[in-house]
Formats: C-alpha cells, sequence, structure tokens
C-alpha cells in the first residue's frame, strides 16, 4: 500500500488556475510546471463565499462553513447589528493539526495560515496569518517569537499607507515573501512533522490592487509583477528538492481572482428597491437599519433576512412570507443590470443548498454568485450602487482556484478546497471517515480501495 | 508534546439541553490545545458496550458503570474523557464521581417542554423527567436556553483553567484598538 509519511502543503493565497496555466506554460514557472506535469494540476472550487477566513477554515478542518462556524471576515454578533471579527475562537471543528496530533501522536509546523489568530498551544509550531493584530499572539511556543521579532517579520502588508503607490506595495511584498521563505527553512528541520504548512498571503494583496497587470502586456509594473511569481517558484522548487520520496507535495490557492469590472453596492440597490432603510444616510454601519428593512447584505454577496428573533428590530415572518421575500429578492437580483446592460447576478443559492451543520441558522439566508467582473460589496459607506475600480483592480471569485500535488489524483468531479483535509489525513494513513469531513480524499485507489 | 494528566468531565441534564453539542465544542476546544480527548455519548456508547435500553434506575446505573470504567482507563492513560449522559439521581452522580478521580460535573439544565417523548423513546418505562433530581455540587451550570453554545463553552473552559488541569489561554476578544485595525485592514481591501 502506497502511503506517505509527510505531507507539506504550499498555499498561494487568492492565485487563480488561469494565472498559474499562463506562467507555468511561458516558462515563467518551471518548478510548479514540473509538479504539475509529473503530478497533477487542476481547477479548484473554493467554498461560499469565496472570501479567505472561509476558504481556510474549510481547507484546515474539511468542514463546510455551517460547520465552522465561519462565514466571513466578519458578521453580526447574534442579536444585535454590532460587527464581530472572526477569529480563530470562533472555529468550531477541530482543525487537521489536532487530528494528527490526536492520530499519529506527531506535531506539525503551520506558518502564517490566515483566520488562526489567536494562536492556541498545540503540538509543533504556528504562527497565524491574516487578520492578526498583535504578532505576540500569533506565534506559538514563545520560543520562536524572538527568531522572528529580529527578522522584522511582518504577517501583512499594511495597503492602507500604500494606497497610492505600487512600488510601495511591491517592495513589502517582495521583503514580506523573503522572510516568510526564511521561516519555512528555519522551521522545515525544527521537528519531526507530519503536516507542513506554509502559505503565501502576499499573492491575494498583489492580485487585489494589480490583477490588471496580469490583463495588461503593457503594464510598467508586468515585469515585477511577473517577477514576484517567479520568486513563489523558486520557493516551490526549494521545498521540492527538500522532499523524501514518499512525502506528499500539494499546491493549492483557496479560491480565484479576476479583474474587476464594477464595484456592485448592493445594499444601495436594496435601499433603491425598498428593501432596505437607514435612520441616517450612509452611516456605514448597521445598527442604523431601519424596522423597515426587509434584508441586507453583508460581504461579498451574503444576504440576511431581517427576522425576529434574529436582529433586534427585525420582522416576524411565517414560512410562507418568508419564502415569498425571498423570491422577491432573488428576482430583483436577477433584474439587475449594470450602466452597460449587463446582467450582475450569476446564481442564488439558498443556504440549504450548500450548508448543513449546526450553525445553519447562523448562515446567510441567500448567496449569491455574480458574473464575471462585479465584485459583490455588502458596504454602506457610499451612496452609489455602481462604482468604476480605483484602487482595486481584481476581486475573488470561487471557481477558479488550483490544485497541484505531486502525484495524480482521483479527480472525477471537480475538486474542491474542502477535499483536501480528507486527502491529506488519508495519505498520512488516518481513516477520514472518523472525522465526517463534507469533502472526500482525492487520492487513487484500486478497485479493492487500497490505495496506489 | 504537553503532559497532562487525565480528567473527566460528565455531562448531566435532560435530553435535548445540549449535552452532545456542548460536548463537541468543547472536544474541539481541547483537541486545539494539543491533547488527548474522547467523548462517550451514551446515546452512541450504550449500543457498543452492548447496554440495552434501561428499564429502571438500576440498570441505569449498571450502563453508566461501564463508561466509569472506560473514563478511569483514559484519565490513568493522561486522556480527558468527556461524558453526555442525563445519569438522572444524584445518588448515580456521586457514585460516578467517586470512582473517578480528577472529576467535574456539569449540569446543563434547559427548557425540554414538550420534547420528553425523546427521552420516552430511549427509555420506555421510565419517566426521565419526572424522576430527575437537580444537581446540588455541579462545578458548572450552563443554562442552554439562555446562552449560546460558545459562551457555555468559555464557562467549562475557565473552570479547567482555574483548576490547571489545562493550560490557561488568554482568550480575550479582540480590543476596541484591534478592532479599529482590523477594521482599517478589511476596508483597505475592499471587504467593507
Amino acid at each position: 500500500m502506497k502511503k506517505f509519511n509527510r505531507v507539506i502543503i504550499i498555499g498561494l493565497d487568492g492565485v487563480p488556475h488561469k494565472l498559474i496555466e499562463r506562467y507555468t506554460k511561458s516558462g515563467l514557472m518551471p518548478n510548479l510546471e514540473k509538479l504539475c506535469s509529473s503530478g497533477s494540476f487542476h481547477q479548484m472550487n473554493t467554498v461560499l463565499p469565496e472570501v479567505s477566513s472561509v476558504a481556510w477554515s474549510s481547507f484546515m478542518t474539511g468542514k463546510n462553513p455551517a460547520k465552522t462556524g465561519i462565514f466571513g471576515f466578519f458578521d453580526l454578533v447574534p442579536s444585535t447589528y454590532k460587527m464581530l471579527f472572526s477569529n480563530f475562537q470562533h472555529l468550531k471543528e477541530p482543525t487537521l493539526w489536532s487530528i494528527i496530533n490526536r492520530e499519529l501522536k506527531k506535531p506539525s509546523i503551520i506558518i502564517n495560515m490566515p483566520s488562526t489568530y489567536p494562536v492556541k498551544p498545540m503540538n509543533g509550531a504556528i504562527i497565524s496569518g491574516f487578520v492578526s493584530p498583535d504578532l505576540n499572539r500569533s506565534v506559538y511556543p514563545s520560543t520562536i517569537l524572538s527568531y522572528i521579532q529580529d527578522m522584522n517579520y511582518k504577517i501583512d502588508i499594511e495597503p492602507q499607507k500604500l494606497y497610492e503607490n505600487k512600488e510601495s506595495i511591491l517592495n513589502e511584498l517582495f521583503d514580506i515573501l523573503d522572510k516568510r521563505i526564511k521561516i519555512t527553512n528555519y522551521l522545515w528541520d525544527k521537528a519531526d512533522w507530519k503536516l507542513f504548512a506554509s502559505i503565501i498571503t502576499g499573492t491575494d494583496r498583489l492580485l487585489h490592487f494589480m490583477m490588471d497587470v496580469f490583463d495588461n502586456k503593457n503594464s510598467p509594473y508586468l515585469s515585477t509583477f511577473e517577477k514576484y511569481f517567479s520568486e513563489i517558484d523558486d520557493f516551490i522548487g526549494l521545498i521540492s528538492n527538500r522532499l523524501a520520496s514518499d512525502d506528499l507535495l500539494i499546491v493549492l490557492s483557496d479560491h480565484g481572482f479576476e479583474s474587476i469590472h464594477y464595484s456592485v453596492y448592493l445594499n444601495n440597490y436594496f435601499i433603491q428597491q425598498n428593501i432596505l432603510e437607514e435612520r441616517v444616510k450612509s452611516a456605514g454601519c448597521f445598527e442604523n437599519l431601519t424596522e423597515k428593512t426587509i434584508a441586507f447584505i453583508l460581504d461579498p454577496g451574503r444576504v440576511y433576512i431581517h427576522r425576529q428573533n434574529r436582529y433586534p428590530s427585525g420582522k416576524k415572518l411565517c414560512e410562507e412570507s418568508y419564502l415569498d421575500i425571498l423570491n422577491n429578492i432573488k428576482n430583483s437580483l436577477y433584474a439587475l443590470k449594470s450602466p452597460d446592460g449587463r446582467t450582475v447576478i450569476k446564481n442564488i443559492f439558498h443556504k440549504s443548498d450548500i450548508y448543513t451543520g449546526k450553525y445553519f441558522d447562523y448562515a446567510p439566508d441567500l448567496i449569491l454568485i455574480p458574473e464575471e467582473g462585479f465584485a459583490l460589496k455588502g458596504s454602506l459607506n457610499t451612496n452609489n450602487i455602481f462604482e468604476l475600480p480605483t484602487r482595486h483592480t481584481g476581486f475573488h471569485n470561487c471557481h477558479d482556484a488550483f490544485m497541484s500535488c505531486n502525484i495524480p489524483l482521483d479527480i472525477s468531479l471537480k475538486p474542491s478546497i474542502i477535499d483536501v483535509s480528507a486527502t491529506i489525513l488519508e495519505a498520512l494513513c488516518i481513516a477520514p471517515e472518523a472525522y465526517q469531513f463534507d469533502g472526500q480524499s482525492l487520492l487513487i485507489k484500486k478497485n479493492n480501495g487500497v490505495l496506489e | 508534546m504537553i503532559d497532562r494528566k487525565g480528567f473527566t468531565i460528565w455531562f448531566t441534564g435532560l435530553s435535548l439541553t445540549t449535552k452532545s453539542l456542548l460536548a463537541e465544542v468543547i472536544e474541539g476546544e481541547l483537541l486545539e490545545r494539543g491533547l488527548n480527548v474522547e467523548i462517550l455519548d451514551e446515546e452512541t456508547v450504550d449500543p457498543i458496550l452492548g447496554s440495552k435500553p434501561a428499564e429502571s434506575i438500576e440498570e441505569i446505573r449498571k450502563n453508566l458503570k461501564k463508561i466509569q470504567f472506560i473514563c478511569k482507563l483514559l484519565t490513568r492513560n493522561g486522556v480527558i474523557a468527556i461524558v453526555s449522559a442525563i445519569s438522572p439521581t444524584i445518588d448515580i452522580r456521586n457514585e460516578m464521581r467517586e470512582g473517578l478521580e480528577n472529576f467535574i460535573e456539569v449540569y446543563v439544565k434547559g427548557n425540554t417542554a414538550n420534547q420528553d417523548f425523546v427521552s420516552k423513546v430511549n427509555l420506555p418505562d421510565i419517566d426521565i423527567e419526572a424522576i430527575y433530581e437537580e444537581p446540588l455540587n455541579s462545578e458548572v451550570i450552563i443554562e442552554s436556553d439562555k446562552e449560546l453554545p460558545d459562551a457555555s463553552a468559555k464557562k467549562i473552559i475557565k473552570t479547567l483553567e482555574l483548576l490547571n488541569w489545562i493550560p490557561k489561554v488568554e482568550y480575550d476578544d479582540y480590543s476596541p484598538e484591534e478592532e479599529a485595525k482590523i477594521q482599517e485592514r478589511l476596508e483597505s481591501l475592499g471587504y467593507l
């Protein structure tokens, strides 16, 4: 039976399949090309909504958001309109590394994993990723903190300080990447680990601010943009060269990216359609909703019906009225057209279509999938429904993540990020069935069920 | 790996008071801290142990003693045992406590009105609500119809930390300064 001794994950936050396809074919990423051609390379779906906090939470638990309890970077505190920023203590399911520790009594090394702040004691080492406001609470064990501080490690760029200067964004991204690689090297030999995960999140930042560069051959930033991916490829090469013959390497992203045609402020559309009413115009907070509000949006396309028991001034609704409201909102959203006449919403899911789990009641009532080029927003800070891209030229999508592996995989259906946990555990000979994952292992099995 | 002694968390309370849900939340939290933990839920464990649905208090006691025995094996090997069992009488619960070193009882109190049919399905000849005796000396009391599972779990974890049975972790919510920083960061990336 083929089994693996260790699993190594390299995460490239937000990198779309189409970018990897182009850069492996063009020779810009030869190490990744080698991995893709000798092993496997697939387009991958992510969980909805397609933001990193949700996607990485599902990656690290193998569960859908109604089980992880993470539906976005923020939610509203139950029975209030106060914003709650999700963090690691809100994650409701055990992580891969805690399962590996339970089953194999072996450590894991986790570097820059989004949504793991504040870190918890674990067997191994962890450095949390975005959003981590305090480095002291981002690192476990504390014995590695001084090394990290001494190198002037940064978890993320500070985009708010760099808006107007793409050069400084790029310089900072290169610096952070360099330090991330140094830490990966530093921790590689520190323990007899079974799982090693190093996540590069600078890719997501680069694509938020410079997705237009990817599509513009004449951009003055193109060579620097490409150099960034070339350095990432060097990193993949470095890791590939350190692999033992019984190591499994997976390189993957957590969601796709595409260029923004329009940002769409759906709460303003709801105001226009008399679905949402604010006490004070554009006050920018949800405490400002009146009792006449029927529904509202949280980023990126989460629709919440303003119901009694869930919100202080929500309406009391019987099941029939609730379904009527959902239908009216769906019709209204499908009818929305951009200033250049394009349909904005491609698909709408009811929560029962995509979520199951103990935290189902906290899920958004509807999840919206936009047509290509429309970045859906829940902000209440503007009066416009449509805005042309200015600072941000790229936004996430749910269908164009990627996954590459040093072995062929069993891909009869398009894989999802939620399948990765079961794949990792099965590779380490831990039966995924015991953990009731929502995804399934992608390892190829012979007819008798034995791993090939 | 963190080397700690084992202990037992014994959830008592009527059916549908979220004992099992809370047991899973606590299990997840302890696993995340690198601790060894197992759940013994009477609904799933009894059939495996060959325990038949009890028709008397003595049969309930007999079934629970099997679970107690497993707790003893687990905890002496450093594993944390989480039990979810109605365990209806004070006498039975005291017997469980006395037979186990490092034991805390968590009473999950909730409104089970109109839901007693569940108990009757499991225990056909016993009106479990009628015989259930409210605990007098539980280390933690959870009012499951008045608080969210996260808040209940925090109470239990806090108790374990105070007893020094698990390592203490600071779980303060974000400070206002941290929240402002996060908000600014999310705004700058176009998420707000």
